[in-house]
């Protein structure tokens, strides 16, 4: 051996996984930079712009007007009353599902989850066709209810809140550890006291999480109440009549900047509490088994059966009315509404799907690409990602969709020419679900052992071989499963494209929307029947391929 | 080529996993690193495999340095715990797998590939996928898979601690065969001394992110340097002693004879077959009288516990073979050992 030892020869790495992860994570913080942070700044600057310099003018002038405060207390007495009911009455209702023996639970569990499926005005169109001026029960039952208005409303967002407060509930009461159950029972206590002290105590972080979720969906809502509400205005409406009625997006852009506190509020509590729930049951707990109770069980029965027929009663009347000449005056059957001879035609429902495949496609590749450059491709960039993919959460679609028209109508902006078209409609639509989708892929991804991506690059495979040989084949049925979240959100979202449509891109809910309110109330019934019956139709497409794959476990309805 | 790790420190925030580690493992060796858990032998595996990147120190494999090359790129084969076969692919995509990335044809991808389900006998389930194969088919596919591209390094990380005894057994010979035949270097994580005294060439002790000492596997039972591989490998009587004025090792009230010097050392090993028992004087160079205060029947051994009466605080094991002696307890008896098989233990 030589005396002087020769340097080792470096191995030096090939350029590839490092660029390729760079300029992946670069990509998709550019896109959310500009499709999601920079329309919530433009709403933000624009609400601060008072015309002659910026400054709280616009704040000071929508203060002080007492109708503002009134819209404030209308909003939160509203959004409060329906989140209560929500969650009282869907609390219950899981717990028929998850805790007794009541029978049929998988149709008790489809039915409830209509709502999901069409727009959240149908219930508004149902409750006008049962208790409206002219709806069954004031016209044919010699009833004399006056639907239009704060019940309205309230009720409206009660049934249109009800599916998400029940699949919170249901998760929450659906694990149990029988060892407090039985602990319970050898001290004496009675079944009432049991449920107080144990199955209240156990699901409250779920309690309080499902109020905030119903509470945020109902005081950003806009379309129950444009259509049910009459003379009683909130936030959300007061924001379309001052930019699609008066023009003044300084105004509109301030109740936006309003709307916004509660709305992010209770997303950053239902975060905290969401955190604090999965300590709840440890692996030491012991599943609960339901014992039998014939009493319990008929109570509830009946009990899911009340439910089970509200949530019937708004579609079918919704489909009844779409099939007759014209409600209340002539019920003889006909199929006229179904030709769609008004307005655009079937325009707006053929873009619906046109846009909602688009949606799901795009939004299936952004979520995904944001997931692997969080988990996988990790760089310094990671940490940004992932913390504005999850934000959209927060910003209600009506804010939202007003912060695209001021960022994007801007002629300064270069991505300008995307304004009024289907592009940018596709992706308003892809950032306001990021945040959903982003987490369900998010949380399938962490389940791949990373061991397996250890395999794969000892092996000498690249990143890019990896995501393509091994991630991908492992995590489509879930991406599949985000494709129909997405695909579903697009058909039925009204408040957040509301103030991108044009006439050239109408989209299937808003026609609902301005068919209800020209008064063709069959129309608009027909329009939201076709919705909901392509969204059912792709969900058991989806259904029936991921069974025919064999790929179980996969939710779509979320 | 041998492999050299050279003063090697991993930190994850203010634990330090590895503290200045230097190594070397010798070409077509097979090494084993040993220790409880904790103590950095998986850390320095994947710092090996580049899965882990050090803050300090060199990688060197023969005259190359590695410390910069990314895994992919290494040309190392692992074998993971958890098997991780890929669940998409067959038994035989899972083989080729390594085969694809390097650009082999497909003809020589299967034909290499069903070499090596040979190799570990399971070219009938060359078609199965994972899922429904068994924990120890499942291994051996993972360790064909290693192999097949032809890997200058084999790692191995606890490769058998999931399997139940009986395919643990079969499948520790069957590696160091396979390991002997390929002369490939190896190294293997475990923290079950059995396995590593069966199959190491070398064994590699660590503590606490460091070395605690490096040897063969009769070298590292026979003369453990320090208290703690005494104990981590095999059974062992620790006797607490003190210097007395002459300098020799006083334990209780008896001095005890030693090879070699004591060098201030407090503790000294004694294996527990290394002690024979008698009624009478035998002439051994130590002999301790004791009382038997325990014995366990394990049908072909016998353990018997004995109480010295010199140091009535400190309790040795002894293990006799075969039952020509039965000691009860109660008894007064002799406890024999030669000055060589006291172990002097830092």
């Amino acid at each position: 051996m030589a005396d002087v030892m020769a340097p080792p020869r470096r191995r030096l790495p090939k350029m590839g996984d490092t660029t390729i992860s760079l300029g992946l994570s670069v990509l998709v913080l550019l896109a959310l930079a500009v499709f999601f942070v920079v329309p919530v700044i433009a709403i933000l600057w624009r609400s601060f712009d008072t015309g002659a310099g910026y400054g709280l003018g616009n704040y000071v002038a929508a203060l002080s007007d007492p109708r503002i405060w009134e819209l404030v207390v209308n909003s939160l007495a509203v959004s409060g009353l329906s989140a209560f009911c929500a969650v009282t009455l869907a609390y219950f209702y899981a717990y028929a599902l998850q805790r007794t023996h009541v029978v049929w639970k998988s149709a008790l569990r489809m039915v409830v989850m209509l709502p999901l499926f069409a727009p959240s005005l149908i219930q508004a169109q149902g409750l006008i066709f049962l208790l409206g001026r002219n709806g069954i029960f004031n016209r044919f039952l010699g009833f004399d209810i006056e639907i239009y208005g704060f019940w309205g409303v309230a009720i409206a967002n009660t049934l249109y809140t009800f599916p998400y407060a029940f699949l919170i509930l249901s998760a929450a009461l659906a694990v149990a550890d029988a060892r407090l159950y039985e602990g319970a029972i050898v001290m004496g206590a009675r079944p009432f006291k049991i449920f107080r002290t144990v199955t209240l105590a156990s699901t409250k972080f779920g309690i309080a999480a499902a109020l905030f979720v119903a509470f945020s969906l109902s005081i950003t809502d806009f379309g129950n109440a444009i259509v049910i509400g009459g003379n009683f205005d909130v936030l959300a409406t007061e924001i379309y009549s001052k930019v699609i009625g008066q023009a003044q997006f300084h105004l509109g852009a301030v109740i936006g900047v309003i709307l916004l506190v509660p709305a992010a509020l209770s997303k950053l509590i239902v975060e905290r509490i969401s955190k604090k729930q999965h300590s709840q049951v440890t692996d030491k707990s012991v599943a609960l088994q339901i014992r039998p109770n014939r009493k319990r069980d008929w109570l509830f029965g009946t009990y899911a059966g009340l439910i089970v027929g509200v949530f019937l009663s708004v579609p079918l009347i919704v489909v009844f009315a779409s099939l007759v000449k014209l409600w209340p005056y002539n019920m003889s059957f006909t199929l006229q509404h179904y030709r769609f001879d008004v307005q655009n035609g079937t325009a707006p429902l053929w873009n619906s799907i046109g846009v909602a495949m688009a949606t799901a496609f795009f939004g299936v590749i952004a979520v995904f690409a944001a997931s692997i450059v969080t988990l996988k491709f990790r760089t310094p960039l990671s940490g940004p990602i992932s913390f504005l993919a999850t934000l959209p959460a927060s910003i209600p679609g009506m804010v939202l969709g007003l912060g695209y028209v001021l960022a994007f109508n801007s002629l300064s902006n270069p991505l300008n020419f995307l304004y009024g078209t289907f592009p940018l409609i596709i992706l308003l639509y892809i950032y306001y679900n990021h945040a959903q989708g982003y987490l369900i892929t998010a949380t399938s991804l962490k389940q791949i052992s990373s061991t397996f991506d250890e395999a794969s690059t000892m092996l000498g495979g690249s990143a890019l071989r990896t995501l393509f040989k091994v991630t991908l084949p492992l995590l489509w049925p879930t991406l599949l499963g985000v494709g129909v979240f997405f695909f579903m959100r697009a058909m039925v979202s009204l408040s957040a494209v509301i103030f991108l449509i044009t006439p050239q891109t109408q989209v299937a809910a808003v026609s609902v929307l301005q068919l209800a309110d020209r008064g063709a109330t069959n129309q608009a019934a027909a329009f939201s029947v076709c919705i909901m019956g392509i969204v059912i139709l792709m969900l058991l497409l989806v259904r029936t391929v991921l069974w025919a794959a064999g790929a179980r476990g996969v939710t779509l309805i979320r | 080529m041998d492999l050299d790790v050279k003063n090697t420190t991993k930190r994850y925030g203010h634990v330090t996993a590895l503290s200045d580690l230097s190594l070397t493992i010798p070409a077509g060796s097979l090494t084993c690193f040993l220790g409880p858990s904790g103590c950095g032998k998986t850390t320095l595996l994947r710092v090996i495999a580049g899965l882990e990147t050090a803050e300090e120190g060199q990688i060197l494999l023969g005259e190359d340095d590695l410390s910069d090359t990314p895994p992919s790129e290494r040309n190392f084969g692992v074998v993971f715990q958890s098997y991780s076969l890929f669940p998409n692919l067959t038994a035989l995509r899972n083989v080729q797998y390594g085969l694809e990335c390097r650009g082999w044809s497909r003809g020589r991808r299967r034909a290499r590939a069903e070499e090596m389900l040979d190799l570990v006998h399971l070219r009938d389930q060359a078609g199965k996928l994972p899922e429904q194969m068994s924990g120890g088919q499942q291994q051996r596919i993972a360790i064909a898979r290693a192999l097949a591209p032809e890997p200058s390094l084999l790692l191995l990380d606890e490769p058998l601690s999931a399997l139940d005894a009986k395919v643990r057994a079969e499948l520790r010979s069957e590696i160091r065969s396979i390991q002997q035949k390929f002369g490939i270097t190896t190294i293997m994580v475990t923290h079950d001394q059995n396995e590593a005294l069966e199959m190491a060439d070398q064994i590699v002790v660590l503590r606490d992110g460091q070395i605690e000492q490096v040897g063969a596997p009769r070298d590292l039972y026979a003369h453990p340097q320090t208290r703690f591989v005494a104990d981590f490998i095999g059974a062992i009587n620790l006797l607490d002693i003190s210097a007395n004025a002459a300098g020799r090792a006083q334990f209780g009230m008896q001095e005890l004879h030693i090879e070699g010097p004591l060098n201030g050392a407090t503790t000294l090993g004694l294996r527990p077959e290394a002690i024979t028992l008698s009624d009478e004087p035998a002439g051994a160079e130590n002999s301790l009288a004791c009382t038997v205060t325990n014995t366990r029947f394990m049908g072909n051994l016998q353990h018997v516990e004995l109480r010295p009466n010199g140091a009535p605080d400190q309790l040795l094991q002894v293990e006799m073979n075969g039952l020509a002696q039965t000691p009860r307890r109660g008894d007064q008896l002799l406890a024999n050992f030669p000055a060589n098989a006291l172990l002097v233990l830092r």
